[in-house]
């Protein structure tokens, strides 16, 4: 069996009496996109945060690169770039200053900061104080500053926070070379669904602490079914004469809906119901979104 | 270079073009600015006060304003520092770089003292001009000047120690700052506290305990608060 | 602005500056009770002296300071003040509630002060009836005093967000008080020094600026309040955010 990346075992965080994280075991492979999924409060950022050593787990254990981060805890973060919720730096100081503050930390060659400023597209801004940045700039910033090391784990908490459509479509792009080119494996947490499911290879949903999902992104998408709904006259009826036929069904604002069935099938219940007198409006393919999926994973808690 | 030495070479990057280097100066020219008036205004009076040791009198007249100046000036300074750490969290992205938490803790103080220690000098060059200009003779008491300049910080260690711990520590400046000043107040009216007192130690008052010892409890009190400090910071989860 | 001065002082609930209030009344207290009364002086006019090397010299311009930086602390924390601004209020009366705040913290302190100082009298026997007129004088003139130190670090408390760097201007100006206010010829004009200066009982017998008459005192006061409170108003008002 490969190694994990990034694997956890019941992994908690009590704070007081309540348990932030609930016995989370996560497993990232090597060169996955990992979207970690859930509601506001969930406990992903507090789980980012123990990935990272900023926060101390009250029981679990945390194995990455295949060593355990309590005890390597040096070495381990030499090879994990990381931008956690808002992106921190110091206004009075140019990127290049910010950059470079970081840098003598690492001990990386001088000639990285002009590397990933490229990679970000700062390299025009290098030398404003970056107070006057505006908030795409500032995360952009983030992002360059989490890859100077170069490292093999890129652990992003919200990275499109703040950003317009373009700055999104940018970063996405960005994240999604990153194993490619970078050989990286990349954690990226959100609560932006949409943008989870245009890059993610795998995802982790957490909810109230606890990781009710963990699979592929395929995985999730085929738990998303489509259906069938039919704007009609008489909902109440048209239902009834379809669950008289076996075909159980659901009263929406405009028909029903029901679960999807072959052509023949779709064709046979219109015929059906305009035999008995209902009118059919509309016929239309709905695909459950992420969202529905995900929404009724946790429970309709919702995300704001 | 160490984890420490990369880390103290960043933090001094940060304070680049920020008021710090600047209060720096400013403590002890004030302090030497204050006293030049104080003393030419009432030459007389004063040269005649201290006729047996013209530069003892001067020396002391600094040591006076100079401490409290260190005093709320060290609280200042290390607010300062952390604060602008603080305004973006700045932590959460230096603790999860590969450098001991212990390298960042010692790093802040580092740079702190860095900057006191630039003041003691300009103080020291400072009462050395000024009593020059005053005309107090070229037999100038080094040895004192030096003293008198250096030894206060190390006699108040404990306070430098206790700021950076409650500055680094909490977000809201409010509390250190405030525990500074009233610790910069009780140094003033320490003369009458007895020796066991840290606010009256950076005075380098003649007492039951001599300055040398008092030198020695400040830098042992200085060292304890700084392990106290930094094991509380090891430990503390980031928000 | 009554809405504005209930949020204000909603916001200050739960801070930790209230103990902070209780510090200097009691410190000056414990001064005022250690003190040594010979006999045949007047002991409230000690007293008050003592009371105002400790408390008007010191404690009062630097409290002024904290508390003009915390009033503004929340909004500067919180992520700007384009929230408080974006309200339907007005600058002004922002402003004005939170120097009034300001102001009303340092009352309460006086009124503190005062319940020390007459503690203390009791306690020891001073002679009665209370001079009442002598501290009311103290009391109030010191807190007035204080509204031109008040009025400018509200300015620079609204402009600078680093809380430190307001106090270390408070505190610049604040220290040199302990030399000027024992000059003769520059205490009366140095508005830092006149929270004590204005705190010293009138008759007490004393060194150098203190035997300054109240007239000169109250247009130095009102002057430089003039000045720094129209700068740091007109800052506010005009700021962009």
């Amino acid at each position: 069996m490969n190694e994990w990346i990034v694997e956890t075992q019941i992994l908690t965080k009590r704070i007081g009496n309540k348990k932030i994280v609930d016995g989370v075991d996560l497993q990232i492979g090597k060169g996955e996109i990992y979207g970690f999924l859930g509601p506001n409060g969930a406990g992903k950022t507090t789980t980012i945060r123990m990935l990272l050593g900023l926060a101390k787990p009250t029981g679990g254990s945390i194995r990455i690169f295949g060593k355990d981060l309590k005890r390597e805890k040096l070495a381990v973060l030499r090879r994990i770039g990381s931008l956690v919720e808002n992106p921190s730096y110091y206004g009075h100081l140019t990127a290049r200053e910010n950059l470079e503050a970081v840098r003598r930390i690492l001990g990386v060659p001088k000639s990285r900061i002009d590397e990933v400023l490229g990679i970000v597209r700062l390299s025009n801004e290098a030398n404003r104080p970056v107070k006057g940045f505006s908030l795409g700039m500032k995360q952009r910033l983030g992002i360059a500053t989490a890859l100077l090391g170069s490292p093999e784990l890129l652990i992003l908490d919200e990275p499109t926070n703040g950003l317009d459509p373009s700055g999104i479509l940018e970063i996405r792009e960005l994240i999604k070379t990153m194993p490619k080119e970078h050989g990286m494996t990349v954690l990226v947490s959100s609560h932006l669904l949409s943008e989870i499911d245009q890059m993610a290879t795998q995802v982790g949903i957490i909810s109230k602490g606890r990781l009710i999902f963990q699979d592929s992104i395929q995985t999730l998408r085929a738990r998303a079914q489509s259906g069938i709904e039919l704007a009609v006259s008489r909902p109440e009826e048209a239902g009834r004469l379809l669950l008289s036929v076996g075909c159980p069904s659901e009263r929406t604002d405009r028909g029903i809906v029901f679960r999807h069935q072959s052509d023949d099938n779709v064709a046979a219940v219109v015929k059906l119901l305009v035999e008995r007198g209902i009118s059919v409006y509309r016929v239309e393919e709905k695909k459950a979104s992420l969202e529905d999926v995900f929404l009724e994973m946790t429970g309709g808690e919702g995300s704001l | 270079m160490t984890g420490f030495g990369r880390v103290f070479s960043s933090d001094l990057l940060k304070l680049r073009r920020t008021f710090v280097w600047g209060l720096a100066v400013l403590g002890p020219v004030g302090v030497i600015a204050l006293q030049a008036v104080n003393f030419m205004l009432r030459y007389d009076w004063l040269t005649k006060l201290y006729a047996e040791d013209l530069w003892g009198g001067l020396i002391d007249n600094v040591k006076w304003l100079g401490v409290p100046a260190l005093m709320i000036g060290l609280a200042i300074v290390a607010s300062m520092m952390a604060g602008y750490e603080h305004q973006t969290n700045a932590w959460k992205q230096t603790l999860a770089l590969p450098i001991s938490r212990t390298a960042v803790y010692t790093g802040k103080i580092a740079a702190l003292l860095v900057l006191l220690l630039i003041s003691c000098t300009l103080l020291a060059i400072g009462t050395v001009l000024l009593g020059v200009l005053l005309g107090f003779g070229a037999d100038v008491p080094v040895g004192k000047i030096l003293s008198s300049s250096y030894l206060p910080l190390l006699a108040a260690m404990p306070f430098v120690s206790l700021q950076v711990w409650l500055s680094v520590t909490m977000k809201n400046q409010a509390v250190p700052l405030t525990i500074g000043i009233l610790g910069t107040v009780f140094n003033l009216y320490s003369s009458s506290l007895n020796e066991w007192f840290p606010w009256r130690w950076p005075y380098l008052l003649e007492g039951a305990w001599s300055p040398f010892m008092t030198v020695v409890a400040g830098l042992a009190v200085g060292a304890l608060l700084y392990g106290v400090g930094m094991n509380h910071f090891r430990v503390k989860d980031v928000n | 602005m009554l809405g504005v001065f209930r949020s204000e002082l909603l916001k200050l609930r739960k801070s930790p500056i209230w103990w902070l209030i209780f510090v200097s009344p009691a410190l000056s207290t414990l001064v005022a009770y250690a003190e040594f009364y010979p006999e045949d002086l007047l002991p409230w006019h000690i007293s008050l002296s003592m009371i105002a090397m400790v408390h008007g010299l010191l404690f009062l311009p630097l409290l002024t300071g904290v508390f003009a930086a915390f009033v503004c602390r929340f909004e500067h924390a919180g992520g700007g003040w384009k929230q408080l601004l974006a309200l339907p209020v007005s600058r002004s009366s922002v402003f004005l509630v939170k120097f009034a705040m300001v102001m009303g913290i340092l009352l309460v302190i006086q009124l503190l002060v005062c319940a020390g100082l007459l503690a203390v009298g009791f306690f020891k026997g001073f002679p009665m009836p209370v001079p009442w007129d002598v501290i009311t004088r103290s009391l109030l003139g010191s807190w007035i005093a204080c509204l031109p130190l008040a009025a400018l670090q509200m300015g620079v408390s609204v402009a600078w967000s680093n809380f430190a760097a307001p106090m270390a201007l408070n505190v610049i100006f604040t220290l040199p008080s302990i030399l000027i206010a024992n000059s003769e010829k520059y205490g009366p004009y140095y508005p830092w020094a006149q929270p004590a200066l204005a705190m010293l009982p009138r008759e007490a017998e004393s060194f150098g600026a203190f035997n300054v008459p109240l007239e000169s005192l109250f247009f130095v006061i009102a002057g430089s309040f003039v000045i720094f409170f129209a700068a740091g108003y007109s800052y506010f008002l005009r700021k962009p955010v």
